[in-house]
């Protein structure tokens, strides 16, 4: 027995730590698991996996000790009973140890006896067992439970990982009062009402978790069921109660959010028991409006008729309310309102009229948009601000003239490689230096023109023109020099030196207008500066005084910029032996300075004038280089005159002669043409023999098949056509002069198709040429016919001139040598249209070379007794002399005019009067003659007003 | 009795008033006398002679007015400067305004030079007879200068016109014409339209710096102009018309580097043989009270040419005895035309009819064209306007144009071709002054050419004596030629008329030094320094 109990004790003894064993394995499996588990959770920190493990393995624990209380339970059942077998039944406990001691069962020392006996028992005990029911300790069902169990752990470990439950575990989300009865609430909703300027909607929730994100100034309506009766309720901001409706179970409470931040609702029940539930609530910020200047990007210099259209885009999150577009101009601040949709997004444009200010302006503009925002008011918001700049005229001139002055440079250097060029080097090689000089002479010139393109207010019309004929002349030379082998370019070089010395004197006298404009404003800064000092003696103030020195520093700056121009005035080159310190600038300069060392001393009234004698000084410095440099132009212009007077004279002169000319010739004309009229009788053979050889030739003209013809020559026998047309009612209007020279005309156009036909007819396509053949054919016919009317006209005319006597022959010969004298004066007029001061263009000269053709065909044809012809020609050459003329007389006007309208100069143009009201020939050629002899020493002023005063 | 007492008793005083009354008119009288006498000798330019009078004068009342103005003057006159001032600010202290304000202007004067003048750098010659004053900075290099000038020209002046003092001799460099118009009665616009660059008075010499004119003057010429004013002022005791001051001065001036005779440059001879021709002088009368108050400056140079030529005549017949015998006379007669008459022995007409066929038979010549280098004042003009000025002056259009288009050229520095613009205006040439030649001189010069700069220039020397542009490059070119002589010659006129360029002295201490001239090579490095 004492073995049996032994071994039950043993049994006992392997029952505990076994168990002790098996749950100790059990528990380090959950653990690990889990652990392993929450390895994987990666997105969360360290930390919180930390605090998951813990947290599992407190769970993990608590299980086990569970488990173990039904264990020990379980294990107090199986010890009593063994007591109880030890008790009642202690023979089989030897059989009741061996059928639970697996050990026991290979023992050979038991007798088969005995084990039946213990059978038996066993039997007894097991159905004393079954009385007891005693379950099994290690079974597949507990293990199952057991793992689900386990599983229902971990799934319950995972709700941390629920975002919503996790805010729970922090404090001081739900701060519960643990030691007092919890009140639960529960359909805890919330309406949320946005403003409404917001134009948003409302929502619901029902669920509500305790965070809610809503835009500022929304109204919140909470409301809920409480598991219990509460007698209080407070909703808590900030610290301070504010009471909610409540009744019974059944909560309300609206309020308005004005912030982020933790809002709590305080529930007490009847036993003063309270609780508090808190919630975070997150204001979606009213954003800022924002805009942006799309269009210009940058500042921008522009013209006085431009127009600027500005583009900007503007947006918010809500809407954009008001937009203005801003503007300063000097110190005068502007502001306009644009009207657009409210909307989130606009793309702004404003036009800008620049002619709507005045030139010289800079505008600094930008907008400036306002969003809708009702709770904390309207945000602004503005965009870059930029700047426009109106070109000034003076910038403009100023840029102008820098430009023109490297023209200048640039020329000079051009006239310096002309002069330079070695004669030794072969003409080839002089020729090509030659063309590199022209080629960048006429770049120079392009420049010019260009230059004459931009807009510039302040240069005169007068010097532009001035400018473009100069420029048109240069080009002229250089053209001819390019025609001529010569080595050396004479005329090129006189022109480019004339072209030269007109630029400087232009540069100069613009130049000056710009000084003048300086020194107008300079006196302005100055009265404004003595304003100033007066205010200043009367009430002294640093604020003053500061302002006094802005003044002078202006002042200074002014003075300064205007010296820079004077100095730049052309003239001398710099000479190395003046003194320095006689400089009227540097005395300035130090007089200036003197200026602000007077108002530190207090001595104002010697400031003043001080600054009195300074503008006297600077006036006189303008008035002197003004002087002369008007002087130096003007005599520019009394050269101009004189030369443009001397013309205009010299074409009058020629008008008038031709036109006395034309009148002789005339007279014998109509001998003529008493001839004629008899010849030209319509009842007469030869007018009717003449005419049908004039319709006959056009009409041949018809049916010609001229399909193969080109466009060039197509037009050619086109225009032969109408000719022959023209010819044929000339001729029916008597006009005999007319009808040949229009058939004159016709010839060359014969001569031209004619080769055209024999060159189809040679080189052209074999079915071309037969038609070409007959097309010449009918040409010749035609042809032949006009030329017979052409013989006889011309026949007509030389017995027409035999009608002449000799006097009329001698009076001819007269005519045609008084028409080579005006010749002659037109060559001499054409010689004075080199002067530059005349600034002729090439087109003048070419109308000139017509006028001489015209003149010596006249000549020609009165030596050749043909005074109807004649006549034709000097009648052409008077209206090309008086279109001439007239032209020049209004060029001349305009120019003037325009000259004295931006200078208000005070030249008054010396008007050449019209035929009819001009003095007779002899006395205006004793004039010129007069004119032309130098005066007596001391009296050209007399002598010049004298005869102007005659023309006048 | 009693009444007896009393009654001579009140006799006896009466008496004593009436005597006191009678020695108060006496003195009265004589304090009157003494101060006119001071005035007198200070209009006689001899200030020095007045200090026993004043020393009598004060005895008597040392707190009148007039005294006090008197001894200021008297110690302004003799260059106290200071003590005229400190008697200036105490009458303007104790005494009314109205009681000196007729000589307001003169006290105005007085105390302008002390202020301007007291800051003033001092040269003095060893024997402390010559002082010279000029402003501290550039014109301090005058100083010695002027100070050898004024030596040389008061030994020869002195001993030719036959006079001689103890007085010390000073002169005052001025820093310009604005400074000189506070220092004397002239007004600025007659300094500057009659071309006044100096000026004798209160007895001491002032003169403007050859700095404040653009391309300076003859200053020591001037310095030796203005010295024979004092000269004559002193020995006639003021009592010389302006006609024959001007016209011994004139002649006088380059006493002190030449032979007695008038040298008359072109442009004086020019204008007095137009003036000849026209029989268009300017009268005696209308020179006075001064050349300087002439209208223009052309009137100016003729009528220094008419009284420097009838001098230059006398001197050419009867040496500097007549000038002598003249000049005592008007002492002794104090009237021109009496002095005329008794030293020639004929009337004034008489003399202008003898001076006439002198210039007739001198055959002075007619320069067609002639333009003389203009007087230039910064006042009037800048330095800028002065690029017009010499170039403007010229008439013929066409040689401007040449010269204009050489200039560009020139100053893009392109030589040759500049140099073929100034030899077509060159053709044009006259009788301008020498700024042509001195343009193409410059570009010979660039070249290495230097004997043609000498060529062009040399004979420009004739016609153009105060051209400093010629002096320079004739310098110059002399220089590389190595003919030291000559180019220490030009530079040294140079210095007679600008001496304010540093090239002067940059030459001029090489050329000393191939001279072996040590003294005039340090004197030539002081300057440079200072420049």
């Amino acid at each position: 027995m004492k073995t049996i109990e032994k071994k039950i004790n043993k049994i006992k003894l392997y029952l505990i730590f076994g168990m002790i064993g098996y749950f100790l394995f059990k528990y380090l499996a959950v653990l690990g698991i889990f652990s392993l588990l929450g390895l994987f959770f990666t997105n969360f920190s360290i930390s919180f996996k930390l605090s998951y493990v813990i947290s599992v393995s407190i769970l993990s624990l608590m299980f086990i000790v569970k488990e173990l209380i039904v264990f020990i339970k379980k294990a107090r059942y199986r010890y009593f009973y063994l007591n109880y077998l030890e008790n009642q039944i202690p023979e089989l406990s030897s059989s009741l140890t061996t059928l639970f001691d697996p050990f026991l069962k290979n023992n050979k020392n038991i007798s088969e006896e005995f084990l039946n006996e213990i059978k038996n028992n066993t039997q007894k005990v097991l159905n004393n067992y079954k009385i007891w029911q005693l379950k099994p300790i290690f079974s597949t069902k507990k293990f199952i439970v057991f793992f689900l169990t386990v599983g229902f752990s971990f799934l319950l470990l995972l709700f941390p990982f629920n975002n919503k439950l996790m805010l729970f575990f922090s404090e001081p989300l739900i701060n519960i009062n643990q030691n007092i009865k919890q009140i639960d609430v529960y359909n805890f909703a919330v309406k949320i009402i946005p403003p409404k300027y917001l134009g948003k909607k409302e929502e619901n929730l029902n669920n509500f978790d305790g965070f809610l994100k809503v835009y500022n100034g929304s109204e919140i309506k909470l409301s809920g069921i409480l598991k219990e009766n509460a007698n209080k309720c407070f909703f808590i901001f900030n610290d301070k109660e504010y009471p909610c409706q409540i009744s019974k179970s059944k909560f309300k409470v609206d309020f308005k959010i004005i912030s982020t931040g933790i809002y709590k609702i305080r529930f007490t029940n009847k036993f003063n028991t309270f609780e508090t539930q808190n919630f975070s609530i997150d204001i979606i910020p009213d954003e800022l409006p924002s805009i942006k200047v799309i269009f210009p990007e940058k500042d921008l210099i522009l013209n006085f008729n431009d127009t600027l259209e500005i583009t900007a885009q503007a947006s918010d999150d809500i809407l954009i309310d008001k937009v203005f577009f801003k503007y300063q101009v000097n110190s005068d601040a502007q502001s306009v309102e644009l009207t657009y949709p409210k909307t989130q997004s606009i793309e702004i444009k404003h036009t800008l009229m620049l002619n709507e200010f005045e030139r010289g302006d800079v505008i600094n503009y930008y907008f400036e948009i306002y969003d809708n925002d009702e709770v904390l008011g309207p945000k602004v918001a503005t965009s870059q601000t930029l700047k426009v700049e109106i070109i000034s005229p003076m910038k403009i001139h100023e840029s102008f003239l820098e430009q023109l002055e490297l023209i200048v440079i640039n020329l000079t250097m051009e006239l310096a490689n002309h002069l330079e060029i070695d004669l030794n080097k072969t003409l080839g090689e002089i020729l090509a230096e030659k063309k590199v000089y022209n080629d960048k002479i006429l770049k120079q010139l392009i420049l010019i023109e260009n230059l004459l393109k931009i807009e510039n207010p302040l240069l005169s019309e007068g010097s532009k023109l001035s400018l473009k004929k100069t420029v048109e002349n240069l080009k002229f030379q250089i053209e001819k020099d390019e025609m001529l082998t010569l080595k050396i370019s004479e005329a090129l070089i006189k022109s480019l030196e004339e072209t030269l010395i007109y630029l400087v004197d232009i540069l100069d006298r613009e130049k000056l207008e710009l000084i003048n404009e300086l020194y107008e404003e300079l006196k302005e800064q100055k009265n404004k500066l003595k304003e100033l000092v007066n205010q200043y003696k009367t009430n002294p103030s640093d604020e003053k005084k500061q302002a006094i020195l802005k003044e002078i520093a202006k002042i200074k700056e002014k003075i300064a910029k205007i010296m820079e121009k004077l100095s730049k005035l052309s003239g001398d080159i710099e000479n190395q032996f003046l003194n320095e310190e006689a400089s009227k600038m540097k005395e300035m300069g130090k007089n200036i300075d003197s200026l602000e060392d007077l108002l530190n001393e207090g001595k104002l009234d010697e400031m003043l004038s001080q600054l009195d004698k300074l503008e006297e000084e600077l006036n006189e410095m303008l008035e002197n280089v003004s002087d002369k440099k008007e002087g130096l132009m003007s005599e520019r212009d009394k050269q101009a005159d004189m030369a443009y007077n001397q013309m205009m004279n010299d074409l009058q002169d020629m008008i008038f002669d031709e036109s006395q000319l034309y009148k002789e010739t005339q007279k014998l004309s109509k001998k003529i043409l008493s001839e004629f009229e008899k010849k030209l009788d319509s009842n007469s053979d030869f007018y009717k023999k003449n005419l049908d050889l004039l319709q006959s030739a056009y009409n041949d003209l018809f049916n010609m098949n001229n399909s193969y013809l080109d466009d060039y020559d197509l037009e050619l026998f086109a225009g032969l056509k109408e000719d022959l047309n023209m010819a044929v009612n000339s001729f029916k209007a008597k006009d005999i002069l007319s009808t040949l020279e229009i058939l004159k005309s016709t010839l060359n156009k014969y001569y031209m198709l004619n080769t055209t036909y024999n060159q189809v007819i040679k080189w052209g396509h074999v079915k071309l040429r037969a038609k070409a053949a007959t097309d010449l054919k009918q040409s010749n016919a035609s042809e032949t016919k006009v030329k017979t009317v052409i013989d006889e006209l011309e026949k007509l005319l030389k017995e027409a001139s035999k009608k002449l006597d000799e006097n009329d022959k001698k009076k001819m010969d007269e005519l045609a040598q008084l028409q080579n004298e005006i010749r002659k004066k037109l060559d001499k007029v054409k010689k004075q249209l080199e002067k530059p001061e005349l600034q002729i263009t090439q087109e003048d000269k070419d109308k000139f070379d017509n006028i001489d053709f015209d003149m010596s065909q006249a000549s020609e044809q009165l030596t050749g007794k043909n005074p109807k012809q004649a006549q034709t020609n000097e009648e052409k050459v008077i209206n090309s002399l008086k279109e001439f003329s007239e032209q020049k007389q209004k060029e001349r006007n305009s120019q003037k005019q325009q000259g004295e309208n931006s200078k208000g100069t005070q030249q008054k143009n010396v008007k050449i009067p019209n035929d009819d009201f001009k003095g007779p020939k002899e006395l205006r050629e004793d004039i010129m003659k007069a004119m032309k002899k130098l005066s007596p020493k001391g009296y050209d002023d007399v002598v010049k007003s004298y005869f102007e005063n005659i023309i006048k | 009795m009693m009444l007896l007492k009393v009654t001579l008793k009140i006799l006896l005083n009466k008496f004593i008033i009436l005597l006191l009354l009678f020695s108060f008119t006496i003195s009265a009288n004589e304090y009157q006398e003494n101060i006119n006498s001071v005035q007198k000798l200070f209009y006689e330019w001899h200030p020095e002679e007045t200090k026993e009078l004043l020393t009598k004068i004060e005895k008597v009342d040392d707190t009148n007015v007039s005294y006090l103005f008197l001894k200021a003057r008297y110690y302004y006159l003799i260059g106290d400067y200071q003590k005229s001032n400190e008697l200036i600010n105490y009458i303007k202290l104790n005494h009314d305004e109205k009681t000196y304000s007729q000589v307001k202007d003169t006290i105005e004067i007085m105390e302008n030079a002390y202020k301007e003048i007291f800051q003033y750098v001092e040269f003095k010659s060893k024997d402390g007879k010559y002082v010279v004053k000029t402003p501290k900075g550039k014109d301090e290099i005058l100083g010695e200068y002027a100070l050898d000038v004024l030596e040389k020209s008061y030994k020869t002046h002195t001993t030719d016109l036959d006079y001689k003092d103890d007085s010390i001799i000073r002169l005052e460099i001025l820093p310009d014409v604005e400074t000189l118009d506070k220092l004397s009665g002239l007004t600025l616009k007659e300094i500057q339209t009659s071309g006044t660059i100096a000026l004798c008075d209160d007895n001491k010499l002032m003169i403007t710096s050859p700095k404040s004119l653009i391309k300076g003057y003859e200053w020591l010429d001037t310095i030796s102009h203005e010295l024979v004013h004092m000269v004559i002022s002193k020995k006639t005791r003021n009592r010389t018309p302006i006609w024959i001051h001007e016209g011994i001065a004139k002649f006088q001036e380059s006493r002190w580097k030449l032979k007695p005779g008038l040298v008359l440059d072109k442009y004086s001879e020019n204008i007095l043989a137009t003036a000849h021709q026209k029989k268009h002088y300017i009268s005696f009368e209308a020179m006075s009270p001064s050349l300087a108050k002439l209208p223009s400056q052309e009137d100016a140079s003729l009528a220094y040419a008419q009284v420097a030529t009838l001098m230059d005549w006398a001197y050419s017949k009867w040496g500097y005895e007549i000038i002598n015998k003249l000049l005592d006379n008007l002492t002794k007669y104090n009237n021109d035309k009496k002095a005329v008459l008794q030293t020639f022995g004929f009337d004034i007409n008489k003399l202008l009819e003898e001076w006439k066929k002198h210039v007739s038979q001198k055959g002075y010549k007619t320069y067609q064209g002639l333009i003389n280098k203009p007087i230039l004042f910064k006042t009037a003009e800048s330095q800028e306007d002065y690029k017009f000025a010499e170039v403007d002056l010229f008439k013929n259009r066409d040689m401007k144009k040449w010269i204009r288009l050489g200039n560009m050229l020139y100053e893009v520095n392109r030589y040759k071709a500049a140099q073929t613009e100034y030899e077509k205006a060159i053709k044009y040439k006259k009788n301008e002054y020498p700024y042509l030649e001195n343009k193409l001189a410059s570009l010979y010069l660039i070249n290495k050419e230097y004997q043609k700069a000498v060529n062009i220039l040399t004979p420009t020397l004739l016609m153009f004596t105060n051209y400093i542009d010629t002096y320079m490059n004739l310098g110059e070119a002399y220089f590389n030629l190595k003919d030291y002589n000559n180019a220490k010659l030009m530079y040294e006129t140079a210095i007679e008329i600008n001496p304010f360029l540093k090239d002067i002295y940059i030459r001029l201490i090489d050329i000393y030094d191939n001279l072996k001239m040590p003294l005039l090579k340090t004197r030539a490095e002081n300057c440079s320094n200072k420049l």
